[in-house]
């Protein structure tokens, strides 16, 4: 077990660099999970736009749709300062501008309907206007049918409001569908981004160590035949891959413990990402066969790291993808990794068929592992032949 | 004959490590010297210390009679260094790293071209001039590296273990090769842990162990320092412990070691007429001992180490 | 002078590995995003929703809420299903959604929504039924006030007038995608660390041998320093002048229209990377691997803060610590981009070409104190 030893040593030795990369990666996935979870919600209750609206008519009219904004979103009081607007919308921490014209309540009042308009600007890529224009359109609508039908004017706002403060109430067939996603399922989400980031980087710079030629010539023609030293290095690895697993385990359940509770399946969730673990081992070990400097390594690594995550439904929903995309995506490891997390994180318990899903899907990522690391064995092995 | 190089009271410490302890050397205008001492006896930090590389703790460096510094341009352009590491760049050529480092000296670009050749020529790196320090051997890495660190013609040329890991071919090449830079006019000093090449190139010689200098002078001065004289080797023999202190009592014989079958016979004289091996002969056939072979050399710098300290030069 | 510029030069373009990776991956990293995101930058997401309609017995007025659905969402698509395959086709999650429909006695339908649980989806299909439902509501207000209405109003009940003006707040509003472009040309530029490195090891004798070579060189170390460093910033600002071109050209997206700043721009982003990478590397003696993961992290942590792998992340800092993106480098190429491509006016872009000018000055400064020493304590 000599070289499975060495490598040990190596990693040991450089237990330094091990800790910040984990500790940087872990800073960024906790950013990331703080910044997206604000965003992505999937509880329809609660779900506010966040909008700007502009009064520009002040009559009863205007402040009863500026009202009903401000029920449903949340109002921000901002200068109208075209600059500042466009750069949170781009910057996405402001989704409507509404402006209310001089003249609204007229117009309304007067059945003039060419003027009874709200102007409307939306920030680019906003998901799902029903809950927002559509809203809006229905309420002013609302108040102009009143308008039209009530003789009594002063009634109708008062109707649009008691219309409005009906909830629907909505039949769920079954519970075993979470009722609100756990802050696990995000921690989760992104742990494909931290496992190849971390193993990549790591695994990588130890290879580049190991790739001087002296040294390996010295490997090539010891007693130890060139399959025993490969197994030996993915012993090492495994080692290192488990130590870094407990820990990041251990730092997620304890700062989420909040989470926990009967509705989660944490065993799934475990198994889930023990199985993101071994294909990010795989895919750094594929790394590191074909790397040979540290630009090279910076490189390969975000290319990976990127392309995995992006194309796997963690960076961003899938929803977001064009559809030519997504059936890339079923090539990676990372897809079918969050499409179970997916699964884990909206129930409370699986059906037989899900649960048979489930396992298909990890039968998926095992394969997809198995593929990296049979292709980097054929690298390494062109590589050290070919070598000068 | 003046001074070059004058080291006095030199003091190196790291820490609590005293690495150079109050050395002096003096290394005179056209000669070989040698820096002698085995691994991590200081002669490296000799170097960097005269080269204004390294900091030290006391005393003083005069370069052709100046003080060195950092800053001394005027010195450093008399200089050339070939260090104990290959230091080319592995993205030029030969031809490219001789032309650029031969260039920090010389900006002249038709002398500069005339020496690279010349340079190139005398490490008979010909064949190699398109090559990268890649495609190259050991040997003719060290070539190549001696060929950056002279080929600007300086006027003291410092080597720092030029020969390490070379073969034997290569090895003769350089050390020829150095004596002919001394012709032609360059002071050199030249630091080894190999006592052959030492004895072979260099004019005076100092050897040095812990940052001591324990022996300066010639390769005879040195000799004549010690006891030994001569050493003659009988192989293969048969010898009991009462023969050997019989033997103890020849003429000048202070020491006498067997090991094995070999026997090793320190005499305290230098024998210039063969009277120390015929007497040994004498002795040998009447105790009708029986031998192989025979021989008789001349004490090394290894023996003058080794009687100064106790120990040889590469343990 | 000359000399050192052209062996600088020579090495440098010679190193595939220095040079190539700085250029190549952000150059795939782009493919990717484009080929992600490409099809729909400029275009809003939309998603399929299919919702189950299952009509009770006897029901009558069917037409007028399959059309109010077809109406108001085209991506709604509704199919007709008994109640069993309905039930089957939520539980296996075919459709998101159960719309029963029977008659009540009031004029319009009773719709009935059934969901398995939360999700957009199930939100949407909600909000519609809510829109639906409103007419009950007004149905009843005019009733209980002005019962004679009531005829006028069914029949104008699901007429909707358009009440709302889609504007835009002038300027060249950017679709937020982009910003994973901008993030990327970030990152590209402070890759340039790699050539600080470099520079650095050539420098400092008790790193390298070839810096203790040049150390005893009649040359002063400031020429070879400014040599290196000329050469270095012009390769690399020429690898990131590749890159936006390959955006521009290839991939066809616009980042605006003003050329020079966007030159500035990559010049002055290239020498934030490289004299960053300096700055780094001239510290102590330390080992080389631990110096290049410290850089390696720190180019990925800033660029990840301008928004390199989630968007969300620069608001979220802006909106907690605002101080990181006013200092943060990646963040100031980005906003400079982004800035060039809304206004193309230089008073924008005032405040980010004096900050970065500032960090570079910054950073040589501090490196220049460093690597000033020519004699070691030890090599």
């Amino acid at each position: 077990m000599t070289v499975y030893k060495g490598y040990m040593k190596l990693i040991a030795r450089n237990y330094k660099i091990c800790l910040i990369y984990m500790m940087v990666f872990l800073g960024i996935a906790f950013i990331i999970m703080a910044s997206t979870k604000e965003r992505e919600t999937n509880v329809f209750e609660t779900h506010r736009f966040t909008v700007a609206v502009y009064d520009n008519d002040k009559t009863e009219y205007s402040k009863a749709v500026k009202k009903y904004i401000d029920d449903n979103h949340n109002i921000v009081d901002l200068d109208y300062d075209v600059e500042k607007l466009e750069k949170m919308m781009y910057g996405r921490s402001l989704d409507y501008v509404v402006t209310i014209p001089k003249g609204f309540g007229q117009a309304l009042e007067n059945s003039d309907y060419e003027k009874t308009k709200v102007d409307l600007i939306k920030a680019k890529n906003v998901s799902f206007d029903v809950f927002f224009g559509f809203g809006l359109e229905n309420y002013v609508n609302t108040l102009v049918k009143l308008n039209d039908n009530l003789d009594d004017k002063s009634t109708v706002i008062q109707g649009a409001t008691e219309i409005f403060k009906n909830k629907l109430e909505v039949e769920i067939l079954k519970s075993n569908e979470a009722s609100q996603t756990s802050d696990l399922y995000y921690f989760f989400r992104f742990l494909p981004m931290l496992f190849i980031s971390i193993f990549g980087y790591i695994v990588g710079f130890i290879k580049i160590t190991f790739k001087n030629q002296d040294l390996q010539n010295r490997c090539n023609v010891s007693g130890v035949s060139q399959r025993r030293q490969f197994l030996e290095i993915l012993l090492a690895l495994a080692t290192f891959a488990m130590i870094v697993y407990a820990i990041v385990l251990a730092i997620g359940l304890t700062v989420f413990r909040s989470s926990l509770d009967s509705n989660i399946m944490v065993l799934h969730y475990i198994v889930n990402s023990f199985i993101c673990l071994c294909f990010s081992v795989g895919i750094a070990f594929l790394v590191g066969s074909i790397t040979k400097s540290y630009s090279g390594l910076n490189a390969w690594v975000n290319i990976f790291s990127n392309v995995l995550c992006f194309l796997g439904g963690v960076y961003v929903p899938m929803s977001m993808l064009a559809p030519s995309v997504r059936n890339i995506s079923r090539l990676l490891p990372t897809y079918w990794y969050e499409i179970n997390n997916n699964m884990i994180g909206t129930h409370t318990s699986f059906t037989a068929s899900m649960t048979d899903t489930f396992i298909r899907n990890i039968g998926l990522q095992l394969l997809i592992m198995f593929v990296f690391i049979s292709f980097s064995l054929i690298i390494s092995r062109k590589i050290s032949r070919y070598s000068k | 004959m003046k001074n070059i190089v004058e080291i006095d009271n030199l003091v190196k410490r790291y820490g609590d490590l005293i690495a150079l302890d109050h050395l002096k050397l003096n290394i005179r205008e056209g000669e070989i010297f040698g820096l002698l001492g085995p691994n991590g006896s200081g002669k490296t930090t000799t170097i960097n210390c005269i080269l204004s590389l390294l900091k030290y703790d006391k005393g003083n460096i005069t370069i052709f009679g100046k003080d060195m510094s950092p800053d001394s341009t005027d010195i450093k352009k008399d200089i050339g260094v070939v260090f104990q590491n290959v230091a080319v760049f592995d993205a030029l050529t030969v031809k490219e790293n001789i032309d650029y480092f031969c260039g920090l000296y010389i900006k002249d670009k038709t002398k500069r071209k005339q020496y690279v050749e010349e340079a190139i020529d005398f490490v008979e790196l010909n064949e190699y001039r398109k090559m990268r320090p890649k495609q190259l051997s050991g040997g003719l890495l060290r070539r190549l590296n001696i060929a950056c660190g002279i080929a600007h013609k300086p006027k003291l040329i410092i080597l720092d273990e030029p020969t390490v890991a070379v073969d034997p071919q290569s090895r003769n090449k350089i050390l020829e090769g150095i004596k002919t830079l001394n012709k032609n006019g360059a002071t050199i000093i030249y630091t080894s842990h190999y006592m052959e090449e030492v004895e072979l190139i260099c004019s005076r010689i100092a050897i040095i162990d812990r940052g001591v200098k324990i022996a300066e002078g010639t390769n005879e001065e040195l000799k004549n320092l010690i006891k030994t004289g001569e050493k003659i080797t009988v192989e293969n023999v048969n010898v009991t412990a009462e023969q050997i202190n019989k033997l103890k009592k020849v003429a000048y014989v202070y020491e006498v070691d067997l090991t094995a079958d070999i026997l090793k016979v320190s005499f305290s004289k230098a024998d210039n007429n063969g009277a120390n091996i015929i007497n040994l002969i004498n002795f040998l056939q009447e105790n009708t001992i029986i031998y192989g072979n025979i021989y008789s050399v001349a004490p090394t710098l290894n023996d003058v180490f080794l009687e100064i300290t106790g120990k040889e030069i590469r343990d | 002078m000359k000399h050192l510029l052209k062996y600088n030069f020579l090495k440098t373009i010679r190193d595939k590995e220095l040079v190539f990776w700085p250029l190549f991956f952000p150059i795939v990293l782009c493919t990717l995003f484009y080929f992600a995101f490409g099809s729909s930058i400029g275009q809003n997401s939309k998603v399929d929703i299919d919702v189950a309609v299952v009509y009770e017995d006897n029901t009558v007025l069917s037409e007028g809420f399959e059309d109010f659905l077809e109406r108001i969402d085209e991506n709604i698509h509704s199919k007709h299903m008994s109640e069993e395959e309905a039930r089957e086709a939520l539980l296996n999650e075919k459709v998101s959604g159960i719309y029963h429909v029977g008659d009540s006695n009031n004029g319009l339908l009773n719709v009935k929504l059934q969901v398995l649980g939360n999700g957009y989806t199930k939100t949407v299909l909600k909000g519609y039924l809510d829109g639906y439902k409103n007419y009950e509501g007004m149905i009843y207000q005019v009733m209980k006030t002005d019962p004679s209405k009531l005829p006028e109003l069914i029949k104008d009940l699901d007429k909707q007038i358009e009440v709302i003006n889609s504007k835009s707040l002038g300027g060249k509003p950017l679709d937020p995608t982009i910003q994973y472009f901008y993030a990327l040309i970030a990152f590209a530029s402070l890759s340039g660390a790699y050539f600080g490195t470099e520079i650095i090891f050539g420098i400092q004798a008790n790193i390298s041998d070839i810096a203790k070579r040049n150390s005893v060189t009649p040359i002063n170390r400031m020429k070879f320093l400014v040599s290196s460093l000329l050469v270095s910033v012009a390769i690399h600002f020429i690898n990131i002048l590749i890159l936006l071109s390959y955006i521009t050209f290839v991939l066809k997206i616009n980042l605006g229209s003003s050329i020079g700043y966007m030159i500035l721009f990559a010049l002055m982003g290239s020498f934030v990377g490289i004299s960053g990478g300096m700055f780094v590397v001239s510290f102590g003696k330390g080992s080389i691997n631990v110096k290049s993961a410290i850089l390696t992290i720190g180019n990925l942590l800033l660029s990840f803060m301008a928004g390199l792998m989630v968007d969300g992340v620069k608001a979220f800092i802006e909106i907690n610590y605002p101080i990181i993106n006013r200092l943060n480098p990646a963040t100031l190429i980005t906003d400079a981009f982004y800035s060039i491509a809304t206004y193309g006016s230089f008073e924008k872009l005032k405040v980010y070409l004096v900050t970065l000018t500032l960090e570079v000055l910054f950073f040589l400064m501090i490196s220049f104190f460093n690597i000033r020493r020519k004699e070691y304590d030890s090599l």
